[in-house]
Order: C-alpha cells, then sequence, then structure tokens
C-alpha cells in the first residue's frame, strides 16, 4: 500500500471536530468524502451516477451536526455552479459526477478554468473504464488538458483521502479548480486508511471582482493568459511534488503508470523501476527525462487513453504503450502482465487455472414488481419506435421485453424522438421514455422544443419517484433532500403543461389495460403529448411487498406469456405441458404487483392464500 | 493465533443482485481489520445489481497487498451463494482452492442448467463442498441462513478469533436482536 505522503494541508482556523487516527476502512469515493471533510469542505454538490454516488451519500453520513451543505443538484451543470457559486463566496467546495456527467458540466468547467474562484474548488470525475455502468468509457483524464488545470489519479484509497486534502490546497495555491480523477477500481475498492482531523474551514467571504469572474471578452481574454501563466507556475510546482515519485529497481525497464494501474504493474512485474505520478497533467517533464535517462527501455501502462505517452513522446522520449497495451476497455492484471509478454519484457506465463467451460451470461434485470415492465409491453404492442434513455428502464431494451430502440446520453430520448418524427423514416408512432430524475436533468429543454415546434411525438415519463439505477437517491419530483429532509414537489405534469403540452395523461403502470389505453390514446393525439406513470419503485426509497401470488399449476398451460414481462419472480417449473415447461412464481420475491396475473389467459396466477403483511 | 494459509490470501464471493454477497464481504473485511491484518475489497455495482452477477473480491495479508482486482488461477478461496455463479469463476481460482456453494440456483436465465448437470459439474471440482442452504434457511426460517453458514465454513480457514466474527455479526444485525441470534446460529452451523 502506498505511503501517505501528501497530507500536507494546511491548518484550517477552526477546528471543530474529534481527533481521529484509527485506520478506518474506507471506499475510495468514501475516502474522497472523508478527505475533503478533513480538508473543510462547506459545500458539496453532485448528480448520482455509478461510480460516483457513494461520494456525497459519505459526506452526508460522516457529518450528522450538518457543518457542510451537501447537495444533489439537478443535474451536474448546475452541480458545478452551484459548487463554483460557493467557492467564489469563500467557502471550500466539492462537486463530485461520474466521467459524462463532467461533458454536462463541461460548460462551466472550461471556463471555471479562466476565473478560478476565491476557495478550493475541487471536481471529482468518477471514471468507468471497462463500461461496467455507463454508455461510454471516455477517458476524462482529457479534460484537465482541454481545461487547463491541474489533474490528480489516486491509486488507491488512502491516496484518495490524501490527493483530496491536497487538491484544496492546490487549488487555492494556484486559484485554479483541480480535477481528481479516479475509476471505478479505486472508487469502489475498500482498503485501510490512515485519516486526519475533520476540519471546519473559515469562510473567506465574498469579494467584487468582475475581472475575474464576469467573463466579457475583455475580462475573458487576459483570464486565458492568466491561466496560460499558473500553468506554467504549476510546471514548476510539479517537479517536487510528493505525489509524483520514481521508484528504483531494475533499470532495465522503467514504467510510467498512474491510477490504479501502478498496482497491476507492481503485482505482475515487481521488479520494474516505476515513476509513480500522482498529479499527471501538468506532467513533470524534468522527473519524467530523469527516469527516462535512467532506464533502459521506457514503457507507459495506462487504462484507455495515450495521456501520458504522447505527453512524453512530445518531449521527445523514445517511448512505448499503446502498442503493447490495449487503448480499450478497463485493464487487468492479466492484461498488464500479456502487454509485458508482447513487448518482450516478461516470458509467456504459464497459468493453470481450474477452469470451466462457458457458462451462461446472467444480464441485468428489471426487478420483480418493477413499474416499468408494462409500459413497455404496451410499446410494443403498438409498434412504436421507442428512443430510450439512461436508467434502470433502459433494461428494456434487452431480452425478453425488446422495446428500446435507442439510447445515448442523458435526456437524449425526447430530442431523438423530435428528429426520429422529422425523419419522415419511423416505422411506427414515435415514443421518448425517460425516468423522472433523468427528465428533470436534460428533459425539461427537449420537451420544450418538442412544445414550441409542435413536433408529433409522445413522451413517456417513467415516475418511479427516486434515481432508481444508482441506489434510490432524492431528486427534486421526490419531496426530500439528500439529508431526508422534507422538500418542495415539482409537479410533472403541470410542468409539462406549463412547457406547452397540452395532451398529459397520468396513469397507473400497474394497470396493464389502462396503460396501453393512455398510450394509444396518446400515440393518436395530434402534436406532443406526455404520459407520466405513477408507481413507486419496489426497491427505493421504501421496499414495496404486496400480497404476493402463486401458480395454480394444473391451470398453467405453459403458454409463456408471463415469461415475456422479465419478472425474476416467474421461473421455470419441473413441470410440464405438451412439452413445454409450466412456470412457477416464487412467493419470496413477488412484490403482488399482479401484472402477470393481468397477461395470464388461464387465471393460473392468484393470491397466495393466508397471506399476511409482517408487523 | 494460527496465520494465513498463504498470505496474501486472495477470496472471492459471488452471487447473484440481491442475495446479500456484498454484506458477506464487508464482514470479513471488518473481522480481518479487527484482527490486525490489512485488507483490501474490490466489488462492482450499478447496473449488475439488478439481478446480475455479482462479485467481491478480498484479499488479506500481514503486509502490503497490492491488487485489488481479481486475477486468473490466483484465489484460495471462494464463497458463492449461487451455484452457477460459482462455475463462472472457477478461472479465478487456484488449482488447490477451496469452495464453498450454496445448492440453491436462481432460475432467471433461460438456458439455466438442470440440477443434475449443474450439480455434477461443481460435484467434479476438486475442493468443492456444497451445501444445502434452502434446508438450512426453512430450519433457521432465515431467508439469508445459507450465507451465513457458507460464511462460517470459510471462517474455519480463517486465522481470525471466533469471538472477533461474532462481535461484527452482532454489530450488523443490532446486537441482542432475534436476527443476529439465527445469523450466529447459521454462520456456527458452518463454523461448526
Amino acid at each position: 500500500m502506498a505511503a501517505s505522503k501528501a497530507s500536507a494541508s494546511p491548518e484550517p482556523a477552526t477546528a471543530t471536530s474529534p481527533a481521529t487516527s484509527r485506520p478506518l476502512l474506507l471506499s475510495g469515493n468514501e475516502a474522497i468524502a472523508r478527505g475533503a471533510r478533513e480538508a473543510g469542505v462547506r459545500v458539496a454538490t453532485g448528480y448520482p451516477g455509478t461510480p460516483s454516488t457513494e461520494i456525497l451519500e459519505t459526506l452526508v453520513r460522516l457529518d450528522p451536526g450538518r457543518q457542510v451543505y451537501v447537495e444533489w443538484a439537478t443535474n451536474e451543470k448546475v452541480a458545478l455552479d452551484v459548487a463554483l457559486g460557493a467557492a467564489m463566496g469563500g467557502a471550500r467546495a466539492l462537486c463530485a459526477m461520474k466521467h459524462v456527467g463532467l461533458n454536462v458540466a463541461a460548460d462551466t468547467f472550461m471556463t471555471a478554468a479562466y476565473t478560478g474562484a476565491r476557495a478550493g474548488l475541487v471536481i471529482v470525475t468518477a471514471d468507468d473504464p471497462g463500461i461496467h455502468s455507463s454508455q461510454n468509457e471516455q477517458d476524462n483524464r482529457l479534460f484537465a488538458r482541454f481545461a487547463g488545470v491541474p489533474l490528480l489519479e489516486p491509486a488507491d484509497s488512502q491516496e484518495a483521502r490524501d490527493f483530496t486534502v491536497e487538491a484544496f490546497d492546490l487549488a487555492e495555491r494556484f486559484d485554479v479548480p483541480v480535477l481528481i480523477r479516479t475509476t471505478t477500481r479505486v472508487s469502489h475498492a475498500r482498503g485501510v486508511v490512515t485519516p486526519g482531523h475533520l476540519q471546519v474551514a473559515p469562510v473567506l467571504g465574498f469579494e467584487r471582482a468582475p475581472g475575474k469572474f464576469v467573463m466579457l471578452p475583455s475580462n475573458a481574454r487576459p483570464r486565458h493568459r492568466a491561466l496560460l501563466e499558473r500553468l506554467e507556475a504549476m510546471t514548476r510546482e510539479v517537479e517536487a511534488s510528493p505525489l509524483n515519485r520514481i521508484e528504483w529497481r531494475d533499470r532495465a525497464l522503467g514504467v510510467v503508470t498512474s491510477g490504479i494501474t501502478y498496482h497491476y504493474v507492481r503485482e505482475v512485474y515487481p521488479e520494474a523501476s516505476v515513476l509513480k505520478l500522482g498529479w499527471t497533467h501538468p506532467l513533470p517533464q524534468g522527473l519524467s527525462r530523469e527516469f527516462a535517462a535512467g532506464v533502459g527501455r521506457l514503457v507507459v501502462v495506462e487504462e484507455l487513453e495515450p495521456f501520458l505517452e504522447e505527453q512524453l513522446r512530445a518531449l521527445g522520449l523514445a517511448v512505448e504503450g499503446k502498442a503493447w497495451f490495449p487503448r480499450d476497455g478497463e485493464l487487468t492484471p492479466e492484461t498488464v502482465r500479456h502487454g509485458f509478454e508482447r513487448a518482450g519484457c516478461l516470458p509467456a506465463s504459464e497459468s493453470r487455472p481450474l477452469s470451466s467451460g462457458q457458462t451462461a451470461t446472467r444480464p441485468p434485470v428489471l426487478c420483480p414488481g418493477c413499474p416499468h415492465v408494462a409500459p413497455f409491453v404496451a410499446l410494443r404492442q403498438l409498434g412504436a419506435v421507442v428512443a430510450g434513455d439512461i436508467g434502470c428502464y433502459t433494461l428494456a431494451a434487452t431480452e425478453p421485453l425488446l422495446a428500446m430502440d435507442s439510447t445515448v446520453a442523458m435526456g437524449s430520448s425526447i430530442g431523438m424522438a423530435i428528429g426520429l418524427a422529422r425523419s419522415g423514416g419511423a416505422t411506427g408512432p414515435v415514443v421518448a421514455a425517460i425516468g423522472d430524475s433523468t427528465f428533470l436533468h436534460a428533459g425539461l429543454p427537449a420537451l420544450a422544443d418538442a412544445a414550441y415546434n409542435g413536433t408529433r411525438v409522445t413522451v413517456l415519463i417513467l415516475d418511479n419517484a427516486t434515481t432508481a439505477m444508482t441506489g434510490g437517491q432524492a431528486h427534486p419530483a421526490t419531496g426530500t433532500t439528500i439529508r431526508g429532509d422534507a422538500a418542495s414537489v415539482v409537479d410533472l405534469p403541470a410542468v409539462c403543461r406549463a412547457l406547452g403540452v397540452t395532451s398529459v395523461r397520468v396513469v397507473d403502470p400497474y394497470d396493464l389495460a389502462a396503460t396501453h389505453l393512455a398510450l394509444e390514446q396518446a400515440v393518436a393525439s395530434p402534436g406532443v403529448s406526455v404520459v407520466i406513470t405513477n408507481r413507486p419503485c419496489v426497491e427505493a426509497p421504501a421496499k414495496v411487498r404486496d400480497h404476493p401470488f402463486h401458480v395454480i399449476a394444473e391451470r398453467c398451460t405453459a403458454c409463456q406469456a408471463c415469461m415475456n414481462l422479465g419478472c425474476p419472480s416467474i421461473t421455470w417449473s419441473e413441470g410440464w405441458h405438451e412439452e413445454r415447461r409450466k412456470v412457477l412464481i416464487d412467493v419470496g420475491t413477488c412484490t403482488g404487483c399482479t401484472v402477470c396475473a393481468q397477461v395470464c389467459p388461464m387465471e393460473a396466477m392468484v393470491p397466495v392464500p393466508g397471506w399476511s403483511p409482517k408487523r | 493465533m494460527a496465520d494465513l494459509a498463504h498470505d496474501p490470501y486472495r477470496l472471492i464471493l459471488v452471487g447473484v443482485g440481491g442475495q446479500g454477497t456484498l454484506t458477506l464481504a464487508q464482514m470479513i473485511m471488518e473481522v480481518a481489520r479487527r484482527s490486525g491484518y490489512r485488507a483490501l475489497q474490490s466489488e462492482i455495482h450499478g447496473m449488475s445489481q439488478r439481478g446480475g452477477t455479482v462479485y467481491a473480491y478480498l484479499s488479506v495479508s500481514r503486509g502490503a497487498i497490492l491488487t485489488p482486482a481479481a486475477m486468473e488461477a490466483s484465489s484460495h478461496l471462494l464463497i458463492a451463494l449461487e451455484p452457477l455463479e460459482a462455475l463462472r469463476y472457477l478461472p479465478y481460482l487456484r488449482s488447490d482452492a477451496l469452495l464453498f456453494v450454496a445448492r440453491e440456483p436462481v432460475r432467471t436465465l433461460p438456458d439455466y442448467p438442470d440440477d443434475p448437470t449443474l450439480f455434477a459439474a461443481l460435484e467434479a471440482v476438486p475442493g468443492a463442498t456444497l451445501v444445502d442452504t434452502p434446508a438450512l434457511a426453512q430450519t433457521l426460517r432465515l431467508k439469508q441462513a445459507g450465507g451465513m453458514a457458507l460464511l462460517g465454513l470459510a471462517a474455519r480457514r480463517l486465522p481470525f478469533d471466533a469471538p472477533v466474527w461474532r462481535s461484527v455479526i452482532a454489530e450488523r444485525f443490532g446486537p441482542g436482536t432475534a436476527v443476529t441470534e439465527k445469523n450466529l446460529q447459521a454462520f456456527a452451523h458452518g463454523l461448526g
């Protein structure tokens, strides 16, 4: 485990929390939250997104005394605006999001590099190499270069804590936002962290500085020059930073690496010398040259883009990297070893795993009782062309529902539906399917567009009253804040009407016939129409467990109509009917949504007799 | 206190979303930490939690642990809350690995193998122990009893003292509660 070298934080004026130095077991995300508290963060914002979500949730948990203002923002751009404003007001601010969230926040991000702030502003981007739970695997290290801001890449939980503390200090010393980039493996790995003291930093207070914060062309031009000067100063500072270090071992091979990949390199090639980079933009040029001069062969091991490799090559160094290591996907110790083998640095390995043949894949599925199922059954029956969006309901694209034709980015469903409708090429009614949180995140401008331009599309808002995919976070239509306090509630039907939609229907998605009828009427109406479903998620914020159903085996004719719902509670039984398997309901997981009973032509699904709710 | 059979000792916990795989992993981590070991856990959540494959990979060591990622043919012990998931992770196990597998198929796949094929494939793996977890769950009237029994079986191979296990389990489910008592019984069933 890496030593903690980067804990040289300024001692804030007011220390209010008890000291603790007992080692803690923390995930990378929890360690970032911990580091932010130790740095005296006052305002923390974000939008839920795997693998970043636990950062803000941990901040709330760490702060029962409410010394930090924490909010789920409507989207990442709003989150960054709030954080920038807080820093402008003199409060240390943290803004956390997943990699694609920074695309949304990029408008503010690119110019915040010009303005800088007053108190430290730290932005965390949690990247997802391997696309465990995302729509792409973009490498956000490039954003740091693009904007011209410092970039820190922790390799484990200890560094996640240490680097976060350091980031606030850097942000204030250079008057620039600092980008911390983690990856899924860092954010979701849990390890021992030696913490420092929790602090509440003083608020520096707002000071008028229009030349710095009002980015009119006449102010923005000198601020761009000022940014380049700050980058020059950082280029000198980074040379001596303890966040970067050379580990001299065998000099035949020198490996340059950052983030989680450092640990993979150490695991598979413990003899190699390593330039371990934690502060990777601007790159420590002198340190890199010193390292290159001291080794026989220079190899970069990094996930995704050749970010370090290209910068080292630009220094005139003979460097190898993506020639041996993949540019796509998540690196693993195996792929790193195979890369070294291809490069001729390591002999071909002979691993003898306890292997087996291929195993049937188990794709993610919608939960038993998920209110998203019935609307997609109806959309398929209507032959709709469905532009989808980001959320649990994206699984409607997969077997057995097969009722979604596109998923690109947050809120894209509505704009793409407008385009599909205007293309003249759609083969059926055009429907946008979008969740409540996603609708508020990026759907509102697109719905205004549809209404304004009078495009004939139907927008299906799957309102399950939570941000389900990321584990059930609150949003502006849930009535609660991240701390569980009561909040105002966005009235979704009223918002749609206010945007100019005249045809708005609200329907119970557990009522299959009513859902079908509402969608049928909506697609038949001229102009833009909206259908809103109104059943809460069965998992969050409260578990919904109603009277479960079971199958009367004698009635089941193995027609498989219920199987086409994809409900995980419905499985194959041992019984047969005309060479087809009958079905079985797992009473332990059935939530009693009744949708399967509505599709069963034999009335084989009935409530379990004698059931009574717990407590 | 006995020491680890290997250092680092690597474990994989696998299951299907919702079975409590990550809860078991976190308890092992906490027991290791309290027993003075370094421990590292890597897991994947997000979309995979919606009924998909869930795994946690753990490393326990007296000294440094380098990699929070599963490597082929590297793990010493596997706990599987679902038998097909046990088969899926075989490539990550050493040839002398121990496997504790719940006899509790989650058949949400159209091409899920039938019981005899599945269990025969697992019984053919040296070091595998299949546990009749549904029976245990019924006896104790506790849904997650199987997982706790598998944890007890694994605990036999780990150098941590039983009182530490018991206190971590109790804290997890609420000290003094009936649920804790059942979980402790299930754990003891595995620990023997």
